[in-house]
């Protein structure tokens, strides 16, 4: 300290640095563009200034939030989930999602925090829409009692924490701002989708027909219908009446099967070794970039071009490869599930066990064996997935999950 | 010296406590998450007038842009209205040709699964010996100004999708929104189909070896072919055309492609696609060019229009 002090001392320019760093310029925080997204689907630079703009005029900024009436979201609770940290009376605090969410999940929501890197698994990009850990069909949106549960619970086996020492006003609004998060998210994909598809000289029509009605209100609608997309439990879903030991067999004939194909991925041992090269949703889009990249350089390199077509091509090259630096994780492998473990992330009561499979991960490579749809015919009948639920929530417990003991105990003699 | 010291060290102290009490005072505090945007090139949210323009153009649904996306097509209707008389349809077709070297398919492992016994090469680029680039996708962008309903009664009330030696068949097809997709599964191993559309519902079931197959249908049409992809197995791969018109084809082995009848008379807005590239940007004609969308426009006439060879170069294509 000393040293560098005195080292400093002799430096005129240490009061420059003084000056730069005791005061970082703090402008007040935005919302950035999935730039990555925008490389890929080629949005011109005045396209991707518009895309900001109405993203704006549509879900105001950081420190400001405004909604729509179409997105049904509570405007006041948001107000206390956004802007800087503060608390101006005893017990009434704001700021609450930069207070103890976006040190992971981003500002924007875009699961780009500064902690996200060395976290495994990453942290949520709610941008897409796509939440794993929720009692709703496949495809729909969570219910805001399952962003709670979350919330109040933590993800077993993730860094993501249990906040139940919130108050309730606390966490609603929270789950309240998560869902605007998404939904900005889910329509700047709207939005670039819809610029992605103009043709040359073609504009997107700045209406409320385009903007809102086409592009904001599907987004809105599927988070307001979740209540109704929830896969019961009980009626037809109901528990078999089954001896455990019956429906444990049951379950493990079907885990093996060529009709369940759970051992595909999650290993003939259960052990999550089957097939572990794929890739969830928001990996897969980085890993396909990266892809795409690197064959563009290849063709820079390589292919015979017209001047006008290198400078274009050179231009996306250099866009997309700064967006992968900067505005992406690497991509990581989808692991399956080591069942043996005992570690449920979206819950360990039967019923959650029992909806995982039955409608698969939204966003995860773990597809469905109950019907697509409400009513249709599925691959597995409900009983069946009943059996399955019987047979993992089984695995932890069969002697070989447990290590042995001669090889758990270090003897002191051995130090 | 450590008087001089002494000094700086004051010095300093004092300017940095200044600039703690007015420098910083009033300044929000930075977001923690805030990511950086350095990449991004002069994306400033909200530069306030347009934003606000933005904002006042939604409040208000106006009907302008209906009226200035039909001004576009009234011109070329008006002029042509002498063809009609000669026929009500007309059939498009030609040849999509791949331009430069193309790169030989590479071979897949499929030794995750000992059930997937074939030997299986990458389906993702195939140039037949003369350029023909096969399972390109040509379809119609605009929306038809009328359908020939005997083509759409013609076509089958169910498409498959089949699961056969650890590769989809077929690779690329149009699904109209009318028709039944079922998802079937021909092989003694276990798959899924994953299906990511935007607009429609997405699906993701297990389809069991010997299993019944699973029924679904589209309820709206997709601006860009559907991929479906197989978690089981990573490298399989298809495409589904998904439609409301039956105005879309995709190319065969010797990249050809025929749309039979298109409503005569008016200029059409056509767009070509593939999964190596997107959009074929700039593919050529006799008498035209793509656009960097793909974007063909065509008057259709009564009878064969025939567009020749359409050159893709290969510099577009992801290899």
């Amino acid at each position: 300290m000393r040293t560098i002090l005195s080292g400093c001392v002799r430096f005129t320019p240490c009061l420059a640095l003084v000056l730069l760093v005791g005061c970082g310029q703090s402008d007040p925080p935005q919302f950035t563009l999935d730039m990555v997204a925008i490389a890929e689907k080629q949005i011109p630079a005045n396209q991707q200034q518009k895309v900001a703009n109405i993203l704006e005029a549509m879900f105001g900024t950081p420190d400001d939030p405004f909604v729509l009436p179409e997105t049904g979201l509570d405007l006041a609770k948001l107000q206390m989930a956004a802007g800087p940290v503060k608390s101006d009376q005893f017990g009434h605090e704001t700021g609450l999602y930069r207070r103890h969410c976006a040190h992971c999940h981003g500002t924007t929501g875009d699961g780009l925090g500064p902690t996200a890197m060395i976290l495994n698994p990453y942290p949520r990009d709610y941008r897409q829409g796509k939440f794993k850990f929720k009692s709703t069909e496949r495809p729909a949106k969570p219910t805001d009692y399952d962003l709670e549960t979350v919330l109040r619970q933590g993800v077993q086996g993730t860094a993501m924490p249990s906040f139940a020492l919130l108050p309730d006003a606390q966490i609603d609004a929270l789950v309240e701002y998560v869902k605007y998060l998404s939904m900005r998210g889910q329509t700047e994909i709207g939005l670039t989708d819809a610029m992605a598809d103009l043709s040359e000289g073609e504009e997107l029509p700045l209406t409320h027909d385009t903007l809102v009605a086409e592009i904001l209100a599907p987004v809105a609608e599927s988070w307001q219908e979740a209540p109704d997309k929830i896969i019961p439990t009980d009626g037809d879903n109901a528990k078999p009446d089954m001896p455990k030991a019956e429906s444990i067999a049951a379950g493990e004939k079907l885990f093996y099967s060529a009709k369940a194909n759970c051992a595909k991925c999650h290993g003939w041992s259960a052990l999550g070794d089957g097939q572990t090269n794929d890739y969830d949703d928001w990996s897969k889009a980085i890993h396909e970039a990266e892809e795409s990249l690197a064959s563009d350089v290849n063709t820079l390199n390589e292919a015979e071009m017209s001047a006008e077509e290198r400078e274009a091509l050179a231009r996306h090259v250099a866009l997309l490869s700064s967006a992968l630096a900067t505005d992406a994780l690497p991509p990581r492998h989808a692991i399956p599930r080591n069942l043996r473990q005992g570690v449920y992330r979206g819950g360990r009561a039967p019923y959650d066990i029992y909806r995982r499979i039955y409608a698969g991960i939204n966003g995860a490579p773990m597809p469905a064996v109950g019907p697509p749809f409400p009513g249709a015919p599925g691959t597995l009948t409900s009983d069946e997935i009943w059996n399955l639920v019987d047979y993992v929530l089984s695995l932890p417990y069969e002697p070989i999950s447990q290590p042995p003991r001669d090889q758990r105990a270090v003897s002191r003699a051995q130090l | 010296m450590t008087q001089l010291h002494r000094v700086s060290y004051g010095f300093v102290l004092l300017a940095a406590l200044l600039v703690g009490v007015y420098g910083c005072g009033q300044k929000a505090s930075p977001p923690e998450g805030a990511p950086s945007d350095a990449s991004a090139p002069q994306v400033k949210q909200g530069e306030s007038e347009s934003a606000a323009e933005a904002e006042a153009d939604m409040a208000e649904p106006a009907e302008e842009t209906e009226e200035t996306a039909e001004e576009t097509t009234e011109e070329t209707t008006e002029e042509t209205t002498a063809d009609e008389s000669a026929g009500e349809w007309g059939t498009l077709t030609g040849r999509i040709v791949y331009e430069g070297d193309a790169p030989d398919p590479q071979p897949i492992d499929t030794s995750k699964d000992p059930n997937c016994t074939e030997k299986l090469t990458a389906e993702n680029l195939l140039v037949g010996a003369d350029g023909g680039l096969k399972n390109a996708v040509v379809m119609l962008r605009s929306d038809p100004p009328k359908v020939n309903e005997e083509l759409v009664a013609s076509e089958p009330a169910e498409v498959t999708l089949d699961n056969k030696n650890c590769r989809f068949e077929p690779h690329v097809q149009v699904v109209l929104t009318s028709q039944k997709l079922l998802l079937k599964n021909s092989d003694p191993t276990g798959h899924n189909s994953n299906l990511s559309p935007i607009k429609n519902t997405a699906i993701n079931p297990v389809l069991a070896a010997g299993g019944e197959p699973i029924e679904y249908q589209f309820s709206s049409p997709e601006a860009i072919p559907v991929r479906v992809g197989c978690n089981i197995h990573p490298w399989m791969a298809a495409f589904l055309v998904v439609r409301e018109d039956p105005y879309a084809a995709v190319t065969a082995e010797d990249g050809t492609f025929t749309i039979k009848d298109l409503p005569a008379g008016e200029e059409l807005e056509f767009r070509l696609w593939h999964e190596g590239s997107g959009y074929l940007a700039n593919a050529e004609y006799k008498g035209g060019k793509a656009d960097r969308r793909g974007t063909v426009k065509l008057k259709i006439k009564p009878g064969t229009n025939d567009l020749g060879d359409i050159k893709v170069s290969n510099t577009i294509f992801k290899n």
